[in-house]
């Protein structure tokens, strides 16, 4: 295949002026969008959608692509500044990224997150484009086991997100998993724990959840200590809210990391920016040689799982394109439009349709570079917003916390959820729990439950299975030692600490 | 911690058993081809009181060091504020609507804890409250929820 | 006095306004923006359905109020579908409707049906189901598949969308007809099947024809047969499992619903309305054959005759399932 020869013609499709524009309007509403909390990336596109079918196909799918990147970072401003994640894959910036901020480093965690974000796009559409056919394979291997073999190894990093008690940790993550069996079963089409409430039928949704653990739970603990009359110190000039060649070259470790694993995760059916920007923090929190400063501003927290997100927002697109399977609610709605415009997604479409996908890639650049020039020049603005008084921002961000909570899915059970979770994450905070194990058990524990069932019906020789497929075997046992070498260490410490005294 | 531990670890410890216990009374075991929708209920709590468990041990073993975790004063009064505030403005939300139910929470929370001046909370709630109606309602269609008050 | 003149105003005001409300509910339908409710998530194939023909209502301008589609998702159906029925008398409500609206009261999900709490307005589609498995799959017909299912009762692998669905009421006909046993996998959506499929993680996949078709275009699937009466016009290769000797049939249907005392004139509206939307090239091609749907615009006695129809089997073969007691 002639890679330059396609991408040129990409290009070429790309640069037209209205294609440009479209991606400039993509990115912005994308940027709104996924800072409003409750509105993510699914409604966004599908609110679009429409505005595209007068459109040539091409420009449809450019501006969809480009609203996706942008919610990944819009996401991230809302995470960073007021501690309330704008869409699910942001819920762990909030760690890091809001810490950095009291610190009076918002812009620093807002630019470190545009810059890995570009990078991890940039190399996620190289990826795409030199082995999406490699790619697809790899995301077709992953079945059942293998499936829950890998939320098993994310569970395993629990203590990770956890702080300085790992046995509130592990309870944290119990209660997350507990709330997780809440809701329809779809392996038996029981509706376990629901109390006959039909919005709980569905489940407990993760997003109310850490909405109101993070965003309103953080408000109730400042209400509390209300002499904070500001939040920021400092100056808030260009040079001084953005970060430094210095900052790039501490965190291109955990850049690369984080786009590797989120590149690798997001090409999995099922599994998504979320999961991935979780795998990458704990990832990220394991290597470090200062592992105490995350969940205290490290900034590595915050690169991590933004590069995470976006690259696996960009790997979505691989099963999408090379399979016409979607891997995420947001890649199924853009599947619909795809139909809609008259294109059938899938193993065909690179051969029929080139300048559609070529355009596609090379405008997913276009959108990147858009994305950071974007955001550095915002990013003065938004970290102004702090400047407001506490006791002006704290009820602002209370009405953002309820609006986003009922615009997700337009229920008000929701925002109810939002406030008892706040109440919870407030109560967390004080007793030192781990909210952000709590969530990453809401969100994990679903699929891998599922999973594990999934892989019990199938297999004749029971757990048996996880053993005897390559790459779930490989996993399993990742994660078995992942939970038995802290234990075994422990045990020997303790042993070692016992033996004089006996003696 | 240590009270407080001990309170939290006997709550958990009861949530735990009860999850268990009805997961065996309501859903069956196991099903046609595996396990069924009770069984990994049934485990979790069991792991779950283990750890309540370990953790009652571990606050009865503690020392007292006094359990200063709660706020008093101005700092439980303000907290308490802000939560009754926010929990009454989500229950009216049938009845005032989001829009003017988000103006009024507004300028009241501002008015009565940052004793603002009335110009500032005026000026911060309608803005606050234009600004969800042209965003949500017009822009994005949200169907925000309509109050009984609104009738336009 | 100057108060309660104020008040006497803002009174007669308000009266005014009512009356005006009045009037204009007079005026031709729709006289206020249209909710159309989807009650799935964004992405499903009834939120493709509604965005498909409020687009092409919009497009050609046939509604002079505007239609906002909401996503109401939740319970399977049970969320947005019982918002609906509580909507009872309001004519500026539609959802998008699936068998739910016939199985929801047999399920106990939903306190009434098509017929005592809704107002079916057409049925435009219906959706056919197959089983499919991938090439490098043993079994090249639906005759191989059976044999050895027969041969090994109980350890092939069927996938298919969640459970006491329409993919797993599928399975279970289609056991009963054939006279075997396999195991049915459910997933958590359409794609998920698929991708199992494709890797090789079940033996086989219940599909509607848009969620595999991209696979059969590339060559790395094979329909084995389609539970429909006669062979699809798009996919004539398909045999029926009728033709093969295990007969049973169950489709999917398509449609649009309102709330129970809907006004005879609004009712009358979507009816044509709808009618010029199935008529469109846009929906022959882009929906239609693009899906490969069977079309239909059945409205009134017609379509409620055929939802009638579906009561009887959903009951069957819930109770069948052990999904309902009776």
């Amino acid at each position: 295949m002639d890679f330059l020869g396609n991408l040129a013609l990409g290009f070429s499709v790309a640069l037209t002026p209205f294609n440009i524009l479209m991606a400039v309007c993509g990115v912005t509403v994308g940027i709104l969008i996924g800072a409003l909390p409750g509105i993510g990336p699914p409604s966004g596109v599908a609110m679009l959608l429409p505005l595209t079918f007068g459109m040539d196909p091409t420009s449809g799918i450019i501006m969809l692509a480009a609203l996706y990147a942008g919610t990944m970072y819009g996401g991230t401003i809302t995470a960073v500044l007021i501690n309330t994640p704008g869409e699910s894959a942001s819920v762990v910036t909030c760690l890091d990224g809001y810490q950095m901020a009291l610190k009076g480093e918002a812009g620093k965690a807002l630019g470190i997150a545009a810059i890995g974000s570009f990078i991890a796009g940039t190399v996620g559409v190289v990826l795409l484009m030199l082995v999406s056919p490699a790619l697809a394979k790899w995301s077709l291997s992953f079945g059942p086991p293998e499936t829950f073999a890998l939320m098993l190894l994310g569970l395993t990093t629990v203590t990770l997100l956890a702080g300085d008690d790992p046995l509130k940790g592990y309870i944290s993550m119990m209660v997350g998993l507990m709330l997780a069996m809440v809701g329809y079963d779809i392996i038996s089409g029981d509706a376990r724990y629901g109390l006959g409430v039909p919005e709980m039928m569905d489940g407990i949704d993760f997003l109310p959840v850490a909405i109101g653990l993070f965003g309103l739970g953080e408000v109730l603990v400042g209400a509390e200590e209300s002499s904070k009359a500001q939040m920021v110190k400092g100056k808030l000039g260009i040079r001084e809210v953005l970060p430094r060649w210095a900052d790039i070259i501490r965190t291109k470790w955990a850049i690369f990391r984080g786009t590797v694993m989120g590149f690798a995760v997001g090409v999995l059916p099922g599994a998504g920016p979320t999961v991935a920007s979780f795998l990458a923090y704990t990832v990220e929190k394991k290597v470090s040689d200062h592992p105490e400063k995350f969940g205290k501003g490290a900034i590595e927290g915050v690169a991590a799982p933004e590069s995470a997100n976006n690259a696996a927002a960009t790997a979505a697109m691989v099963p999408m394109l090379t399979l016409g399977i979607p891997g995420s609610a947001t890649t199924a709605i853009m599947l619909g439009g795809l139909m809609m415009w008259g294109l059938r997604p899938g193993p065909m479409l690179f051969e029929k349709n080139p300048q559609f996908v070529w355009g596609l890639i090379a405008s997913q650049y276009i959108a990147n570079v858009l994305l950071l020039v974007m955001s550095t020049l915002a990013i003065p603005l938004f970290v102004r917003a702090l400047r407001i008084p506490y006791s002006i921002l704290m009820p602002l961000i209370i009405v953002f916390c309820v609006t986003g909570a009922y615009s997700l899915k337009n229920s008000l059970f929701d925002v109810g959820s939002m406030l008892v979770f706040g109440v919870v994450g407030y109560l967390m905070k004080k007793l030192g729990y781990s909210p952000a194990a709590l969530v990453l058990a809401l969100v994990l524990g679903p699929l891998a439950e599922r999973a594990l069932r999934q892989s019990l019906i199938i297999s004749d020789s029971g757990l048996g299975i996880l053993f005897l497929r390559p790459i779930s075997a490989v996993l399993t046992v990742a994660a078995l030692l992942a939970v038995a070498v802290p234990v075994v260490r422990a045990l020997l410490a303790s042993s070692r600490r016992r033996a004089p005294a006996g003696n | 911690m240590r009270n407080t531990d001990r309170i939290t670890a006997a709550l958990l410890l009861a949530c735990a058993v009860a999850f268990s216990a009805a997961a065996l009374k309501y859903y069956k075991w196991w099903g046609a081809d595996g396990p069924g929708p009770a069984f990994m209920p049934f485990w979790l709590g069991l792991v779950m009181a283990a750890l309540a468990l370990m953790m009652l041990v571990r606050s009865l073993r503690e020392k007292y060091t006094g359990d200063a975790w709660l706020p008093r004063g101005e700092g439980l009064r303000h907290m308490l504020v802000v939560l009754g505030a926010s929990a009454a403005f989500v229950a009216l939300l049938k009845v005032t609507g989001m829009i003017f139910g988000t103006a009024l929470f507004l300028a009241g929370l501002l008015r009565y804890l940052g004793r603002h001046r009335w110009q500032v909370c005026a000026a911060v709630a309608l803005g606050a409250a234009g600004f969800n109606w042209l965003v949500f309602a017009r822009w994005l269609r949200v169907p925000l929820p309509e109050g009984m008050l609104w009738i336009f | 006095m100057s108060k309660l003149r104020l008040l006497s105003a803002s009174v007669a005001s308000v009266a005014l306004l009512l009356a005006s409300a009045g009037t204009a509910f007079s005026q031709a339908y729709p006289n206020k923006t249209v909710e159309v409710v989807v009650p799935y998530a964004p992405g499903g194939g009834t939120d493709n359905l509604m965005r498909m023909i409020t687009g092409i209502i919009d497009e050609n301008k046939w509604s002079p109020q505007p239609m906002n589609v909401n996503n109401r998702a939740g319970g399977s159906g049970a969320i947005g579908f019982n918002y609906l029925i509580n909507k009872k008398g309001d004519s500026h409500v539609v959802a998008g409707a699936t068998p739910m609206i016939v199985s929801g009261k047999i399920e106990g999900r939903l306190p009434g049906n098509h017929r005592d709490a809704m107002t079916i307005l057409m049925i435009v589609a219906i959706d056919e189901l197959m089983l499919s498995v991938r090439n490098e799959s043993p079994y090249k017909t639906i005759d191989d598949f059976v044999k050895a299912a027969r041969a090994r009762p109980g350890q092939l692998t069927v996938g298919g969308t969640a459970t006491n669905t329409e993919d797993h009421i599928f399975s279970y006909l289609f056991q009963q007809a054939a006279k075997i046993q396999f195991k049915y996998v459910p997933f958590n959506s359409g794609g998920e099947v698929t991708a199992a499929l494709m890797g090789g993680h079940i033996d086989a996949a219940v599909e509607n024809p848009n969620e595999i078709v991209a696979q059969i275009e590339a060559k790395k699937a094979t329909n084995l047969a389609v539970a429909a009466r006669k062979r699809l016009a798009d996919a004539p290769e398909v045999p029926t499992f009728a033709e093969k000797g295990y007969e049973f049939y169950w489709e999917q249907m398509r449609g649009v619903v309102g709330p129970a005392n809907m006004d005879p004139a609004a009712v009358k509206w979507w009816q044509d309305t709808l009618k010029k939307v199935v008529a469109t090239e846009k929906w022959k091609i882009q929906y239609i054959k693009r899906n490969l749907l069977t079309p239909t615009d059945w409205t009134g006695a017609e379509a409620n005759k055929y939802l009638d129809s579906l009561h009887g089997k959903y009951e069957q073969a819930l109770i069948g399932l052990g999904a309902v007691k009776k």
